[in-house]
This record gives C-alpha cells, structure tokens and sequence, in this order.
C-alpha cells in the first residue's frame, strides 16, 4: 500500500547539513484561517448590506460555560478554578433569563464534565441556538492585568488558504475537503451580528459592574469556529489579579454578571428587532 | 664544456622549488581544498539585528527589544535563534515574558516552497498552571509579530507540540491551522 493511500497528505523537509530529515503526516488536508491579532477595542469588521439587517430571532440562548472536567481552565491566585467560576455563571444566568419574555436558555454542560471545543458548538447547532455565549475567566502573567473584554470571531480569509489546498492538491492528488473549509466559513456569515452582541455585553458588564473595559477584539476562537448564529466568548475577570479574583468567587459577583449578560442579550435582541423593522 | 657556475646554481634552485613544490602539492593542496568551503562559510557568517516583541504588565499591549543573533545560512537557524531569545524572556523590568514556565522549542524547520515554518515546542507550552484568552493571545501574538518583522518572507506559522498539532494552547485560539505571522502586526 502507498503512503499516499494511508494519509491524505504528507510532506518532508530535509536540511542541506545532510543530518536532518523530517517527515511530517497529516490525516486530513491543511486548510488555514488567518488569526488577525486583537490590536485594541472595537475592531468591527464590515460586511456588504446584503448580509445587515436580516432576520435575527432571539428564542433560545446558548450559554456555554468554559472549560469543565479534566480541563480546570486557569486557575485563581485564590486557588478558584475557572471550570467552577464559568458553570455558576451559567447557571446563574440561566435562573434570570430562563422562561424570561419567551427565552429559553440551554448550557453546554451542566457539571463539572470534561467538554471538546467543537462538541460545544455542535451542541448549539444542534439546538439550533439563536445565540451562543462562552462564558471564561481571564489571566495573565502579571497581576496588574485587570477588566473585561469580549471577542467575536475573525473573519476566515481563503485567499492564501485557497491556493495552498489546490497546492497541496496538485502534489498529493488529494481532493480538496469542501465541506471541511465551508464549516470553518459559517461563523463569518454573523460576523456583524457577532460583532453586535459583543458590543452589547462588553458595555453591559464594564458600564453595569464597573469594570476596566478593555474593549471588543477579535480572534480565532476554536469554540466559535462553526457556530451558525451569532456567537461570542466573554471574559469576565482575571483570575490572575488579586482583587478580581476575590470577586470572582463572589457569589454575588455571579450574579451581577449573570445580570449583566442577561442585559445585554435583551439588549441585542431589541437592536436586532429595531433593525428588522428599518429595513425595507 | 663548463657550464657557468651561476647556471648550476639555478638547475639547483629550480630542481629544489620543483620538490617542494610537488611535496606540498601531493600532501597539503587538497587539504586547502577541502577546508576551502568552511573558510567562505565563516567568512559569511556574522550577525543581524533582530526585534523581538513581549507583553506590558496589563496585557493590552507589546514591548520591544533589539538583540543580535548569529547569522546562518539555514534559515531555520535564524528562526529557531530569535523564537529562544523570546523564550529567554526581555531584559527590561516593565516588560513580561509571554510564555508559560519551562517552554522550549525543539525545532524549527522552514518550508521554502510553502514559506512555512513549523515551530515545535516541548509540552510546557500546554501546561495546566496557565490560561485566559489574554494570555493566549498575547503569547500567540508576540511569537507573530517578531516572526512578521524579523522573516518578512515567512507567509505561515504552523505550532506543534511534541511533533504534534494540537488544538489549542490553552483552550482559546485554533492551532490546528498555520497562521499568518503578517495579520497579527
């Protein structure tokens, strides 16, 4: 059997010191999405008109609390665990908003059980969500890092992607894996939408709670790659700072947050509805 | 006949030069030869001004520093030199290392046709004590950075762990696919 028939791709790289040699396999072919780096608050990215202003419902909420079971997640200067912080969050937010003007709210997982990123985001699909929040807790290597900031996903450009798939094609005769690269497209189709929400939660929790607003920013969130439908991914709090990390096993700090977000996704859904009523 | 004393002393010095000529030749001239190549590669090899980027205390922004690094002509020398000098950490107090404790890189290795380079680190970058999609992005974003100003050329970033892709660093930002060391500038 050729290798070729065992991978559907590979490559090697050989160094001139005629010493090295690397064979590198893959088990499906690369296709790649650029990550453009958050460079600061309110990076929006515009879409042509036709994709602003459609129909957007907001029934049911996706509410997806970060990390859980073998993956702690980080962990507190206080020794909390972000897993814990994140699920009572939820839970929280669930109790306010659930049965709320006809919203219904769902959570990825409702204990401490170990969850893969996609498995999220299918879930979501699944439940055909109309909404989809991934509630985490930040962290950095110093302690004065503080705030909360809100990313939406960048926008997947094909370009480069495009001409490397046709060619890996080309030397491999592999046949491209279109159903792979549209599921990584499909978040781009609510990039604005996307875009909207994270707004309305970041003014929500820094105006709300008085935290340091660091702003809307985007990346390449694993998590939010294949939402069909508006998704974003909060970070409430760092668990590196001192004083942050006290509120964050504050269980009335919970609750503020979860109010908060509660907010904003009526807030989101009154833009939406506004929106629709202004377009022809 | 008598030949002039001069003249014999010449047949002399040229029969002489002759040997040692052929001595040298048979014994040493290859040799020069052979180490001719390591000459020029010394001789080729020197240093470059590079820049490397690390996180300000609050995670909002990036520090700068300039260092100097060998010259190679493996590519993957120079790249795998500046990603350890990242590693080393900054010099300056007010500038924090992006990088999770005891993270390595175990290679580096450049495609030329691709203009991708893959960047294999050891285990510790995934490591547990870590996370926060602050931390993530900024680790991601000061490997990029440096590698888009000092490799212009380089189109892609491909991050292993172990020899292995992984998903995430720490549960944020998709790695499962090359990135762009230029978007992130």
């Amino acid at each position: 059997m050729y290798l070729s028939e065992l991978v559907s791709r590979y490559q090697s790289l050989s160094r001139d010191d005629g010493a090295t040699i690397v064979l590198k396999v893959f088990q499906e072919p690369i296709t790649t999405i650029p990550e453009p780096v958050p460079r600061g608050p309110k990076i929006v990215q515009t879409l042509p008109s036709a994709e602003v202003g459609r129909k957007v419902k907001v029934r049911r909420v996706i509410i997806d609390p970060g990390h859980g079971g073998a993956d702690d997640g980080k962990k507190g200067l206080n020794g909390l665990l972000e897993k814990d912080v994140t699920l009572a969050i939820a839970r929280e937010l669930r109790r306010i908003l659930d049965g709320h003007d006809g919203i219904e709210v769902l959570l990825t997982r409702d204990d401490d059980v170990t969850m893969g990123l996609i498995e999220r985001t299918e879930f979501a699909n699944q439940q055909r969500g109309d909404l989809f929040i991934s509630i985490h807790c930040n962290g950095w290597y110093a302690p004065q890092a503080h705030g909360v900031e809100t990313y939406f996903l960048s926008p997947a450009k094909t370009k480069w992607d495009s001409q490397v798939a046709k060619d890996e094609n080309l030397t491999t005769g592999v046949a491209e894996d279109v159903d792979f690269i549209v599921w990584d497209l499909v978040q781009n189709l609510y990039i604005q939408e996307s875009a909207t929400l994270a707004e309305a939660v970041q003014d929500r929790l820094a105006n709300d709670l008085g935290l340091n607003n660091r702003g809307v920013k985007q990346a390449g969130f694993r998590v939010l790659v294949g939402a069909y439908m508006p998704a974003i991914l909060v970070e409430t709090a760092f668990l590196s700072n001192p004083e942050e990390a006290k509120l964050l096993g504050d269980k009335a700090f919970h609750h503020k947050v979860a109010q908060a977000l509660a907010s904003a996704v009526l807030d989101f859904r009154e833009r939406m509805e506004s929106v629709r009523e202004e377009t022809p | 006949m008598k030949v002039p004393r001069p003249l014999v002393y010449l047949a002399f010095a040229v029969i002489i030069a002759g040997a040692i000529l052929f001595v040298w030749k048979s014994f040493f001239w290859h040799r020069v030869l052979q180490e001719k190549p390591v000459v020029e590669e010394i001789e080729e090899q020197g240093t470059r001004t590079v820049t490397l980027y690390f996180g300000d205390r609050n995670a909002q922004g990036f520090a700068v520093e300039r260092r100097s690094i060998a010259t190679s002509l493996h590519r993957d020398d120079e790249i795998q030199a500046v990603v350890e000098e990242l590693l080393r950490g900054p010099n300056s107090r007010r500038a924090v290392r992006t990088w999770p404790a005891g993270t390595k890189l175990r290679g580096a290795f450049y495609d030329e046709d691709l203009h991708l380079v893959y960047l294999d680190f050891n285990s510790a970058l995934v490591s547990e004590d870590t996370g926060g999609s602050a931390m993530e992005t900024m680790t991601l974003g000061a490997l990029l950075r440096t590698i888009a100003v000092d490799f212009p050329e380089v189109e892609a970033v491909q991050i292993l762990v172990d020899g292995l892709e992984v998903e995430t660093l720490q549960g944020h930002i998709d790695c499962t696919k090359p990135f762009h060391p230029r978007d992130w500038l």
